[in-house]
């Protein structure tokens, strides 16, 4: 099977946006945030009355997007084994381009309650670029509904761009992602 | 000429723009139903703009992008096939004799291009999808095809306008009140074509997760989210046409559509989930049935 | 005390208590594990492996296998224990009695590094994926200094470090 045909090897090129419709760009984006429903730790629990009748993310014109593909947002809830993290930076890296990550909770800024342990990782932004943190053990569904309100107002008024951050700083990424995923089993790049 | 295209090109996307609002009432109404707030009618308008402003970087290959193509195409189609105000100059878009075949076989066209692109994506949820997609078509096409040959019997016409004409003259002379069992088993098969509750495999959110468009992303994604909803009024249109009498100007077009558009709204938000195969089966009993009561009650008359 | 006089008939039985009304530890050698196993099993009505557990014993240079079983007609749990040599902890599998073993077998082996001859998946990696250490759960792996080499440590503005502190008054309470 060719491989360059289904991994895009290559870095893209330069990721600016400008123009005369980014100011609806940015309204647009912050008013319509696809969520991809992947949990990786305990606070996936925490995810579901904010999506469903209780909390209701869908005023703010959130909703839950089933695949990678179509969402702008990834929710790091909770703690991150080295095993999960190999999942989410490829489920992050099938997310088209503008992008936006959220961490939720304790473990991703400084390992939290794990921050002894051998398997979870301390400092989430070492690998991904993260947007908007929410900390608490777990934060409670008013906390993440007030974590995104921020990343909105970050998002409209152009400041969220912790995707470009990501491309043009993938080689200081990758050196840190390939320290602690020993056997880099993955293709090096693929959008 | 020109003149014509432009406003035919107009006319789609008021289409678009109608059906992007339904889509937005629909969501607005089933979180009220649900007792929540709920995202703005326009909501649907944000996705779109936000969808064709992504990047896209994905590669599967020339029919990968062209489905988005056909799925658009066929629902623009349809739309532009079916008259909206019939006798008008621009509003009656593009209906010509015998076109209520032509408007049935494009209606299967956004479907199989669909089915095409889906299958070259490679996800194995989108060719499950796509088998249930078109086995589930299979079902409602039957009682449509039957109910939409009733009005063809009964009228002596292939056209919609035909069609419509005939039912000029009062309220009692609509092809709901005079055709009572086609105009069901139709009404039935317009929930299977609107993928409504009960025969939501498809799309199936709870097993794969998004159905044939799992692989799309960004511009396609909006451009068969419009095709979607262009291809949805359509539908409500030709409904419109069959069974409740046409309109006479664009006020009653948008009132009748509307009250079309409620019907496989309030049946999808109080209704679980039929497998594949109940759906099927359903599909051709019972409304089939209730159909050829129709069609044989035409025969004796006669 | 009926069962203890019977497996005393049969087998080197070292210790042997009665925990609460329906629950006894029994310890034995690591040569009559497996004979004992089979017969609480097939003549006892001890059918279910509720678990395998695992101690180390660091001090005495002893692993400690427990197999956990339950007897489901008379609500019975009886624990069968042995020890095993640290340096070299050499066993055989159980998965042959109880399928569902392989599974336990296989995450013993990944955590404590114990060798359980005949299981066919227990070289497959479980949770840890491209482990080089030594195996994680054993008492002498350093959890602690592990983390902060592999995932850093993040610096606080206040300049106390929090993390170490926590870790210290740990160590005081677990040396009590």
């Amino acid at each position: 099977m060719d491989k360059d045909k289904y991994f895009l090897n290559e870095k893209p090129g330069k990721l600016t946006y400008s123009g005369v419709f980014k100011r609806i760009d940015d309204w647009t984006r912050a008013r319509s945030l696809w969520v991809v429903a992947y949990g990786t730790g305990c606070g996936a629990i925490e995810i579901r009355p904010t999506f469903t009748s209780r909390f209701d993310a869908e005023r703010l014109g959130m909703r839950m997007a089933g695949t990678p593909r179509q969402a702008d947002v990834i929710i790091i809830s909770g703690y991150l084994t080295v095993k999960t993290l190999k999942r989410v930076i490829r489920v992050y890296e099938q997310m088209q381009s503008p992008k936006y990550v959220v961490a939720l909770g304790a473990c991703p800024i400084n390992g939290g309650m794990y921050y002894d342990s051998y398997n979870a990782i301390n400092k989430l932004d070492l690998y991904l670029p993260v947007d908007v943190w929410v900390t608490g053990c777990m934060p409670r569904p008013e906390a993440i509904l007030a974590g995104f309100k921020r990343l909105q107002e970050l998002i409209d008024s152009g400041r969220a761009d912790g995707w470009k951050k990501y491309i043009e700083n993938l080689d200081w990424y990758r050196e840190n992602q390939k320290k602690i995923i020993k056997n880099w089993r993955m293709p090096n790049y693929n959008w | 000429m020109v003149a014509r295209i432009f406003y035919a090109f107009l006319i789609l996307l008021g289409g678009i723009a109608y059906g992007l609002l339904l889509g937005g009432i629909s969501r607005k109404i089933t979180a009220r139903l649900q007792n929540r707030r709920g995202p703005t009618i326009f909501q649907n308008f944000i996705d779109v703009w936000k969808l064709f402003r992504k990047k896209t970087a994905i590669s599967h290959g020339v029919m990968f992008y062209l489905a988005p193509m056909f799925r658009l195409v066929g629902g623009a189609g349809t739309f532009l096939l079916v008259p909206i105000v019939v006798g008008h100059p621009y509003l009656s878009n593009f209906s010509f004799g015998g076109d209520l075949i032509v408007i049935m076989y494009f209606m299967v066209l956004g479907c199989l291009g669909m089915a095409l692109g889906a299958a070259e994506s490679g996800h194995p949820h989108s060719p499950i999808a796509v088998t249930r997609g078109l086995s589930l078509m299979a079902g409602y096409e039957l009682p449509f095809v039957v109910s939409v040959v009733v009005l063809m019997i009964a009228d002596k016409t292939t056209t919609v306008e035909g069609i419509v004409r005939a039912q000029q003259g009062g309220i009692l002379h609509w092809h709901i009140f005079t055709h009572p069992f086609a105009a069901a088993a139709a009404f039935i098969s317009l929930l299977g074509m609107m993928m409504s509750y009960p025969f939501q495999v498809v799309m199936a959110p709870q097993e794969i997760p998004i159905g044939p468009p799992t692989e799309y992303s960004s511009s396609f994604l909006s451009y068969m989210f419009s095709g979607r909803s262009v291809f949805a009024v359509a539908k409500y249109v030709l409904f419109m046409d069959l069974f409740l009498g046409g309109a006479t100007n664009l006020g009653w077009a948008f009132l009748k559509t509307f009250l079309i558009f409620l019907w496989p709204l309030f049946i999808t938000n109080v209704f679980p989930r039929f497998k594949l195969e109940q759906a099927v089966s359903f599909f051709w009993t019972w409304p089939t049935l209730i159909g050829l009561i129709d069609l044989i009650r035409i025969y004796i008359v006669r | 005390m009926e069962l203890v006089e019977r497996l005393k008939k049969k087998f080197e039985v070292i210790g042997f208590k009665k925990q609460r009304k329906d629950l006894f530890i029994v310890e034995t050698t690591k040569k009559d594990l497996i004979p004992m196993l089979f017969y609480l099993k097939e003549y006892e009505g001890f059918r279910t492996l509720t678990l395998i557990s695992y101690v180390d014993w660091i001090e005495e240079g002893k692993f400690q296998l427990s197999y956990i079983l339950w007897n489901s007609r008379t609500k019975d749990n009886i624990i069968v224990e042995f020890r095993l040599d640290r340096e070299k902890p050499d066993f055989e599998t159980i998965y042959r009695m109880w399928p569902q073993a392989e599974a336990y077998e296989r995450e013993i082996h990944e955590m404590f590094g114990v060798n359980f001859e005949g299981n066919p998946t227990q070289h497959e990696e479980l949770i840890l994926e491209d482990w080089d250490d030594i195996p994680p759960m054993r008492r002498d792996f350093d959890t602690l200094k592990y983390s902060m080499e592999r995932f850093g440590e993040r610096e606080s503005k206040s300049g106390i470090n929090i993390r170490k502190e926590i870790s210290e008054q740990y160590d005081e309470w677990r040396r009590k």
